[in-house]
C-alpha cells in the first residue's frame, strides 16, 4: 500500500470493482488495492460525512472526521475481519470519532467557562450543496427550519443523539444500530425513544 | 399500542387495530401524529456531501500519515493500563532498591564503646566504613596511657559488671543469647560489634544486645578499646584479644 496512484487507476478498471461486495473491496485494500479502496471511499464518504454532521453540526470537523476514518480503514485493512457489515464497521468507526469530538468540546466547555468567549456564539456556516446535484428537500425546507432541527439535535445528550441519527437521520436498522452501539436492542429502543420525545418538546413549532 | 407509538415504526401487523385506536384516543392520534412529523423532519434534513477537493486531501493525508514515523516500542506507553503497570513496577522496583541501599549501608550502632568486627574481607565496603567509625571516634578521643596489667584487669573487671539493658520496641530478645553480634544483610557478611578488653573472653558472650544490635556499654575509668578482629578468631578460639588486634588506647 505503498502507491497512492489509485485515483489513476480508477479510470482503467474501475468498473470492475463496482460490483465488488463492500467485503471484497476491504479483502483488496489488505492486499495494497488502492482502487478498491478509491471505491469504498466513493461508496461511504457522503454517508458518513452526512452522519458526522448531523452529530457534530460543524461541517469541516465532519469532513476531517470522516477522512481520519478512511484513514483508520486503509491502514488497519488487513486486519478487517468481516465479522458484521462493512457499513456496521465504518459508522462504528465514526461513531467513535463523533463521541471522542464530542467529549472533547464537553471538556473544552469546561476549560472555558472561565472565558468570556463561547463557542456556540460563533456564526453557523451555511453548507453549499453541490449545485448539480440539488436536493430535494431543499424547496420543502427552509434554513431556519433546518438551523432549528439541527440545533435541536445538538442539544440532545450524546448517547441519545447517536442512536436518533443513526436511525432516523441516517435510516439504518435496529440490528445494524445494535451492531454499531454495542448496546442491546432494548437500550437502542429505548434510547430512540427518549430522544424523539425529547425532539418533540423543542421542535413544537415545526411539527 | 403506545409503544408501538413511541418507536413510531407501527408493524405492518397492526395498521387496522391502530387505526381504530387512533380514530377513538384523541391524544394517541395527536402523540401518533406529532413522531411521524418529527421522523419526516429528521429524514428530510438536506444531506451534506463532501467537497470537490476531499479526495485530494484524504491523498495527502494518507500520504502523510505513511510518513511519520513509528513510534516503536513507545506505543505501549500511550495505552493507560501498560503505562500504569509499568510506573508501578519502576515504583516498586525504585522502592525495592532503596530498601535493601539502606539495609546495607545504614550505621544504627554508635561504636563508642565497642570494638568493630568485620567477619569478611578487609576490602568490603562494611570493613571501610567501620573502620572510618573507628578512626573517627579514635581521634575524639584522648591521648591513652600505656595498658599495664593492672590496668587490664580494672576494666575487665568493670566490663564484666552486670549492665541494665531494656530491650527497645521491636527488638529481638532472643537475640540477647548471641550479644553484641550485628548479621547485616544476605550475603553471608556479619558486623560484629563488641566490648572488649585485652585479655577478656569472648565478647559475643559479655555484651548485651537488643534485635541483634550490641548496646553500647560506659565503662566509667577506663578508656575503650576499639579493635577490629576477624570473626574466624572468635568462632574458634572465642577470645579476639589476638596479638594481631588493632587496638587504639
Amino acid at each position: 500500500m505503498s502507491s497512492l496512484s489509485y485515483s489513476a487507476e480508477l479510470s482503467l478498471d474501475g468498473k470492475s470493482k463496482v460490483a465488488a461486495s463492500d467485503h471484497e473491496l476491504i479483502a483488496a485494500i489488505g492486499r495494497g488495492d488502492e482502487e478498491a479502496f478509491q471505491q469504498i471511499v466513493q461508496r461511504y464518504r457522503n454517508q458518513i460525512i452526512n452522519f458526522l454532521y448531523r452529530m457534530l453540526n460543524d461541517y469541516e470537523r465532519a469532513v476531517d472526521l470522516s477522512q481520519e476514518t478512511f484513514l483508520r480503514i486503509y491502514t488497519s485493512a488487513s486486519k478487517y475481519q468481516a465479522t458484521y457489515a462493512f457499513s456496521t464497521y465504518i459508522y462504528r468507526i465514526a461513531s467513535n470519532l463523533a463521541i471522542s469530538e464530542l467529549r472533547q468540546r464537553k471538556r473544552r466547555q469546561w476549560v472555558s467557562i472561565f472565558t468570556f468567549g463561547k463557542r456556540d456564539d460563533e456564526p453557523e456556516r451555511e453548507i453549499e450543496f453541490p449545485a448539480d446535484l440539488p436536493l430535494q428537500d431543499d424547496v420543502m425546507i427552509d434554513t431556519e427550519r433546518r438551523k432549528a432541527i439541527a440545533q435541536a439535535i445538538q442539544t440532545l445528550p450524546e448517547k441519545y443523539r447517536l442512536t436518533l441519527v443513526l436511525r432516523d437521520v441516517e435510516g439504518l436498522s435496529y440490528e445494524n444500530i445494535t451492531e454499531i452501539t454495542g448496546l442491546s436492542e432494548g437500550t437502542v429502543k429505548s434510547r430512540i425513544n427518549r430522544a424523539r420525545n425529547l425532539l418533540r418538546d423543542k421542535l413544537q413549532k415545526y411539527i | 399500542m403506545r409503544e408501538n407509538f413511541e418507536h413510531g415504526e407501527l408493524q405492518a401487523a397492526y395498521p387496522k387495530a391502530l387505526t381504530e385506536h387512533c380514530e377513538k384516543c384523541p391524544a394517541c392520534k395527536e402523540y401518533s401524529n406529532q413522531l411521524i412529523s418529527l421522523r419526516q423532519l429528521l429524514a428530510g434534513q438536506g444531506r451534506v456531501l463532501a467537497p470537490a477537493n476531499y479526495d485530494l486531501k484524504l491523498r495527502q493525508r494518507i500520504a502523510a500519515s505513511q510518513k511519520t514515523v513509528n513510534p516503536g516500542w513507545f506505543v505501549w506507553i500511550s495505552q493507560p493500563m501498560l503505562g500504569t503497570a509499568a510506573a508501578a513496577i519502576i515504583l516498586i522496583g525504585t522502592l525495592v532498591g532503596l530498601d535493601t541501599y539502606m539495609t546495607k549501608h545504614s550505621q544504627p550502632v554508635s561504636p563508642s564503646t565497642a570494638s568493630v568486627t568485620e567477619s569478611k574481607s578487609n576490602s568490603s565496603p562494611v570493613n571501610a566504613t567501620a573502620k572510618s567509625a573507628v578512626e573517627d571516634i579514635a581521634k575524639t578521643l584522648p591521648p591513652s596511657k600505656p595498658l599495664t596489667d593492672a590496668t587490664v584487669n580494672a576494666n575487665e573487671s568493670k566490663v564484666n559488671e552486670p549492665k541494665s539493658v531494656e530491650p527497645k520496641a521491636g527488638g529481638d530478645v532472643a537475640s540477647l543469647e548471641n550479644p553484641g553480634t550485628l548479621r547485616r544483610g544476605n550475603a553471608g557478611r556479619s558486623v560484629s560489634i563488641n566490648a572488649v578488653s585485652p585479655g577478656a573472653r569472648s565478647p559475643r558472650t559479655s555484651t548485651p544486645s537488643v534485635g541483634g544490635l550490641p548496646v553500647s556499654m560506659v565503662v566509667y575509668g577506663a578508656q575503650p578499646v576499639l579493635k577490629i578482629v576477624n570473626s574466624d578468631d572468635i568462632e574458634q578460639d572465642g577470645n579476639n584479644g589476638s596479638g594481631d588486634d588493632t587496638s587504639i588506647f
